[in-house]
């Protein structure tokens, strides 16, 4: 089970990090030419710690319909790290949002995805397929918290999330349910595979400072150089702290 | 002398010249009239230099605040905005000047005429009519023939008829056409008011520059009535003339200004109850009203006995009138010094008004041989502060000898334990016993050094206080806590409440703290003590957590391995010396001890020192200062140091039994305040302020929220709640009461709230913490019950009635709704026996409890948003967004079921 404490200091950290672009200027969308990408993987280092299991004490004809495993850190076969948020920090002008939508389902009692990213101030389309009782339950600062109960006549709740911020999303009927949303400016944000890779494609020629951000593991971040038509390889390591 | 005596003798009186005489005589007589013109006006009069300062100062202030408005005025926008309404009005009048409003008049002239005309001949027609109808009576009268007349009646009558429509018809197209004709002058006059409004605060500030200009100095004074009394106990008239200089007093804006110039601190509040013109100025400040020189005015000049009352020593004036008052918003420091007094129980030995039911403030002592360790009682007489650095019990100063003395009394003196039903048996689980007082609520109130807030300090309680931070209260509360420790007045609303904060848990130190609790007492003590305090000592404010006798093992296990035990050798013998015991009762009798304990042979006893209600008027003579010559000889200095250390005043033959409290100079000097305000002297009756029934019930609720610590656990007035750190999960800390818009008198019926006060049952299964059992008497229950529901705005008693029976159907959509096709609230909800599904952390509070426990109309208020009632509650909002096919997607009827069904849930 997810603590306060573990929330708190991880709103914290998301606040943190994101504080500085929400101080920053707006983000100017427009067309970009010849622009570079910057892929690459995020690896765990040291011996990544296996899943934990999860025991479903509640729903279990909907929610043990599966196995359930902690969605904390999620490592990959290759030490690859599932989940992770990898984003342009300082970008202030680039290509535009191709969608202003994003839909998180919940299904098992899950959050699919685990963490979604959303155009700040665009729509998020909240799912229940499950067809019993969860509640969107958010823990923010920049945006305001909310706690909405989403019945089974509730099939799609629609939020927005003006500011950008990463923000806790977790279900009180579930104790186990926990999940993040992550609103941002600008499109230069991706969530890595299973396998731990990303990539962030139309990136105008420059240097930028990337950050790559994991629930448990905290941020690093990394300073990128990309030039015009090419692809700049990032390749990542997060330890525990 | 030769010239004069030669003038004299030359010439007989009579043809003597006194001119030079008459000259020289009424020159000086000139120059002394003019000396004494001078010295009068220009020496004589200080305040008039007061004054022209004052008109100075203001008229530099004034005209700056002019140059700002028309600088405002000047702005593009406002210029803008002038223009236009110039252009307006022009066009108005252009309007007035135009053919229209001619044409209008011209209108208007012709209907009045119309009307005139037409309304004159129904005059005549009527008057006609009068005469006709004589001329039929007087047909009558003679006898003749009626026909005539009455056909001319009939005919006029007829007429009448006819004429009347046409001139109402005419006067409402006169009314009409004069209404045209004034809406033409209207239009000018509107924007000409707008023009003026514009500039009006410019207008206003220039007349009061010319007022400043022509005011001439003059003595300000005004006469009051009735507050001051005289040797007599007569009420009689007093003059203050302290207007007189302090001229920005009673007005808005001098807030800045030097003094004397000031505007009074919270003026709207003070002045809006007091006003000056009933309450004067030396009546709170004392001084020489009528005085106009300034230290006579102050009267620190000899021989006046009330002397200006400076800083925060002016609050004990508010006590006269405010007696009933335990805490006054705008009087901090003498509040405070009332709650040290309250706390310290200096009643004890003292006779102080207002504590005369005041329970002892120290532990029970009659079985006190059961309870502690000898060696331990030995170093706690002698030195308190050595086991207990926060500890209320003063240090007595007594040697060893007279420490074995008193020891050795009250254990002989010491009754035997009541009898335990289980007693104390070795093999409780310390592993157990710490997790429970880790757990269980313990630490609400007490510290045990090694058990740590896990939490950031307090995070989950300032993030409730946080969260309900749209509520002014806990900003005020914030500022009134800044001023308890700066002594300054800032601005507050009156209402807020005025003690400090309950303490961080690492300065807890309203119960004792336990780190070393083993080197105290005995476990067969603590076992029955923890097991059952009320069962020792009826009045004690421990409350039982209603231990099982394993839990209380455990505990007693877990809190004897805090701390040693440091034997004395040979104590034991010492103690049992008769002679010890009888001279330790004559040295407990002569210093009082029973002021704060039960002590067995004294329950009789009376206070031993001197009565203080009316300390704050002794005179300088009736006050002891020994050999103290390094002490002022003032009555604040001599209080000051005796409550430093009474041991100052201390010689040969007289002794000091006052124990020394270790006050710190700022304790010492807020207590003194306090002992300022003790006087006999009572206003008359139309001046005492009473508390209504809502403020009686509040301040009484206050005090026994105090008294028990209810603070310690939960969030009460935007305050308290601190146990909230020792617990990392936000769902496992004891609800919060009262804050921002939750209330629990709003929340829950009063009937149900005595109830549970009384005898608590657990509602929140989850909960590791415990409400305890208070055993509250039948008047405290009351009083907290009045209370909260006093902060919640509702009246007591409270039943729930339903008036009606509720429409079927309501009950049916309730049931629907609350079911597990719709709103699930079983999924979390306990009802009854039945209990949802999944481990207790995730349950949520019995819903077949809601009739009896909650008011209905707070439950239509939760559901509709229960986020802005509890912020961060697990209830998450169903509103909006029901269900459309129930009454057809309707809130207000949906919740309305919902709440019918629950106000009668379990009746079918
Ligand atoms: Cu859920």
């Amino acid at each position: 089970m997810v603590t306060t404490r573990e929330i708190a200091t991880a709103v914290v950290t998301a606040s943190l990090i994101f504080g500085a672009a929400a101080l920053a200027q707006a983000y100017d969308g427009g067309e970009v030419k010849d622009g570079g990408t910057i892929s690459g993987t995020v690896k765990f280092a040291g011996a990544p710690p296996a899943r934990k299991t999860i025991e479903v004490t509640k729903d279990k004809e909907v929610c043990a319909k599966e196995k359930h495993l902690s969605f904390d850190l999620v490592v990959g076969p290759d030490k690859g790290i599932e989940n992770a948020v990898v984003r342009l920090v300082d970008v202030k002008k680039g290509k535009k949002w191709a969608s202003t939508k994003a839909e998180l389902d919940q299904k098992g009692c899950v959050y699919r995805p685990h963490v979604t990213v959303v155009p700040a101030g665009g729509e998020l389309n909240i799912l229940n397929s499950d067809g019993i009782l969860h509640n969107i339950h958010t823990y923010s600062k920049a945006n305001p918290s909310i706690n909405k109960a989403q019945p089974k006549f509730k099939k799609v709740l629609t939020e927005k999330f003006s500011k950008p911020e990463v923000i806790k999303v977790a279900c009180d009927a579930h104790a186990w349910m926990g999940g993040w949303i992550v609103a941002s400016e600008h499109p230069y944000i991706a969530v890595t595979d299973a396998k731990g890779a990303f990539s962030l494609k139309d990136v105008p020629a420059g240097t930028y400072k990337v950050e790559i951000w994991q629930e448990t593991l905290g941020k690093s971040e990394k300073t990128v150089t990309v030039k015009a038509k090419e692809e700049t390889k990032l390749n990542v390591e997060l330890a525990k702290k | 002398m030769r010239w004069w005596g030669r003038q004299r003798g030359t010439k007989i009186a009579e043809e003597q010249s006194l001119r030079i005489v008459f000259f020289v005589s009424s020159m000086m007589f000139v120059v002394v009239t003019g000396w004494a013109v001078w010295d009068e006006e220009a020496t004589r009069r200080p305040w008039k230099e007061y004054q022209a300062e004052f008109n100075r100062l203001e008229y530099e202030q004034v005209s700056q605040e002019l140059a700002a408005e028309r600088s405002k005025l000047d702005s593009p926008e406002a210029r803008a905005a002038r223009a236009k309404l110039q252009g307006d009005v022009q066009a108005a009048q252009a309007r007035l000047a135009g053919p229209e409003y001619a044409k209008a008049q011209k209108l208007l002239a012709a209907r009045q005429a119309e009307y005139a005309d037409v309304s004159m001949r129904g005059q005549f027609i009527k008057s006609e009519l009068d005469e006709a109808l004589y001329w039929v009576e007087h047909a009558i009268y003679e006898k003749k023939d009626t026909q005539g007349p009455k056909a001319r009646v009939v005919n006029l009558e007829k007429q009448l008829h006819e004429i009347m429509p046409k001139v109402e018809a005419l006067g409402a197209k006169e009314v009409q056409a004069q209404a045209e004709v004034k809406r033409f002058q209207a239009d000018v006059e509107k924007i000409q008011v707008k023009i003026g409004e514009l500039v009006a605060p410019v207008t206003a500030l220039e007349r009061r520059l010319a007022s400043i200009k022509g005011r001439s100095a003059e003595v300000k004074q005004v006469v009051v009535e009735g507050l001051a009394i005289n040797e007599f106990k007569e009420p009689i008239l007093t003059v203050d003339r302290c207007t007189t200089c302090h001229l920005g007093i009673d007005r808005a804006g001098f807030e800045q200004m030097k003094q004397p110039f000031r505007t009074h601190p919270h003026r709207e509040v003070l002045f809006g109850k007091h006003p000056i013109t009933r309450f004067g100025c030396v009546s709170c400040h004392q001084g020489q009203g009528p005085a106009l020189e300034v230290d006579s005015a102050h009267g620190e000049v000899k021989h006046w006995e009330r002397p200006l009352l400076r800083g925060s020593s002016v609050q004990v004036s508010c006590r006269p009138c405010h007696v009933e008052e335990k805490e006054l918003p705008l009087a901090p420091v003498y509040s405070q010094g009332r709650q040290m007094v309250e706390e310290l129980g200096c009643f004890g030995c003292h006779n102080l008004p207002g504590f005369e039911k005041a329970q002892k403030v120290g532990p029970d002592l009659t079985r006190i041989a059961s309870k502690v360790d000898p060696s331990w009682l030995f170093r706690w007489i002698k030195d308190p502060r050595g086991y207990l650095p926060k500890t209320k019990m003063p240090n007595f100063g007594l040697s060893d000898e007279d420490t074995l003395n008193v020891e050795s009394y009250l254990l002989s003196a010491s009754q035997p334990m009541p009898e335990l039903r289980g007693a104390f048996k070795a093999g409780g689980s310390v592993e157990r016993g710490r997790e429970i007082v880790n757990k269980i609520g313990c630490l609400g109130c007490h510290r045990i050094a090694g058990i740590e807030p896990k939490g950031q300090p307090s995070e989950a309680a300032s993030a409730v206080s946080a969260r309900n931070s749209g509520a002014n209260a806990s900003e005020s509360e914030k500022r009134t806590a800044a001023v308890m420790v700066n002594g300054e007045q800032a601005s507050q609303p009156v209402r807020a409440r005025l003690t400090a904060p309950p303490p961080a848990p690492e300065n807890q130190d309203f119960a004792p703290d336990l780190s070393k609790i083993a080197s105290k007492v005995n476990a067969d003590w603590l076992f029955s003590w923890v097991k059952n305090p009320k069962h020792f000592r009826p009045t004690t404010r421990m409350p039982s957590l209603r231990l099982s006798d394993d839990e209380a093992r455990a505990v007693t296990a877990f809190l004897m391995t805090l701390g040693q035990r440091r034997p004395i050798a040979g104590l034991d013998q010492e103690l049992k010396k008769t002679e010890r015991i009888a001279a330790g009762e004559r040295l407990i009798r002569k210093r009082g001890c029973f002021g704060c304990h039960d002590i067995k042979g004294f329950e009789t006893a009376e206070k031993i020192a001197p009565d203080l209600s009316n300390y704050g008027h002794k005179r300088l003579l009736e006050l002891f200062f020994g050999e103290a010559v390094q002490v002022k000889q003032t009555w604040e200095d001599f209080t000051f140091w005796k409550l430093k250390n009474p041991q100052i005043y201390a010689t040969e033959r007289v002794e000091q039994l006052m124990p020394n409290f270790g006050f710190t100079d700022e304790q010492a000097k807020t207590l003194r305040v306090f002992l300022k305000s003790m006087s006999t002297q009572r206003p008359q009756a139309q001046f005492e302020r009473k508390l209504s029934d809502e403020e009686l019930a509040i301040q009484n609720g206050r005090g026994l929220v105090k008294r028990y610590n209810c603070n310690g656990c939960h969030v009460i007035e935007g305050q308290g709640g601190a146990i909230a750190a020792f617990y990392p999960d936000k769902t496992k800390i004891p609800p919060p009461l009262e804050v921002g818009g939750l209330h629990e008198g709003e929340k829950v019926q009063a009937t149900w709230l005595y109830q549970f006060l009384g005898r608590p049952t657990p509602l929140r299964p989850w909960l590791e913490v415990r409400m305890p059992t208070f055993g509250l008497g039948i008047e405290d229950a009351t009083t907290l019950t009045k209370y909260f529901a006093a902060m919640g705005k509702q009246r007591v008693p409270y039943e729930y009635v339903s008036l009606h029976e509720p429409l079927a159907e309501n009950l049916r959509a309730g049931r629907l709704l609350m079911s597990k096709d719709y709103f699930d609230c079983f999924s979390c909800h306990q009802q009854g026996d039945k209990k949802p599904e999944g481990p207790p952390e995730g349950w949520a509070p019995d819903l077949s409890l809601a009739k009896r426990r909650l008011r209905p109309v707070w439950i239509a208020k939760w559901l509709k948003d229960p986020q802005k009632i509890e912020p961060g509650t697990k209830m998450p909002s169903y509103y909006p967004g029901g269900p459309d096919d129930v009454f057809g997607g309707k809130e207000d009827r949906q919740i309305r079921a919902i709440t019918d069904y629950l106000m009668h849930l379990g009746e079918r």
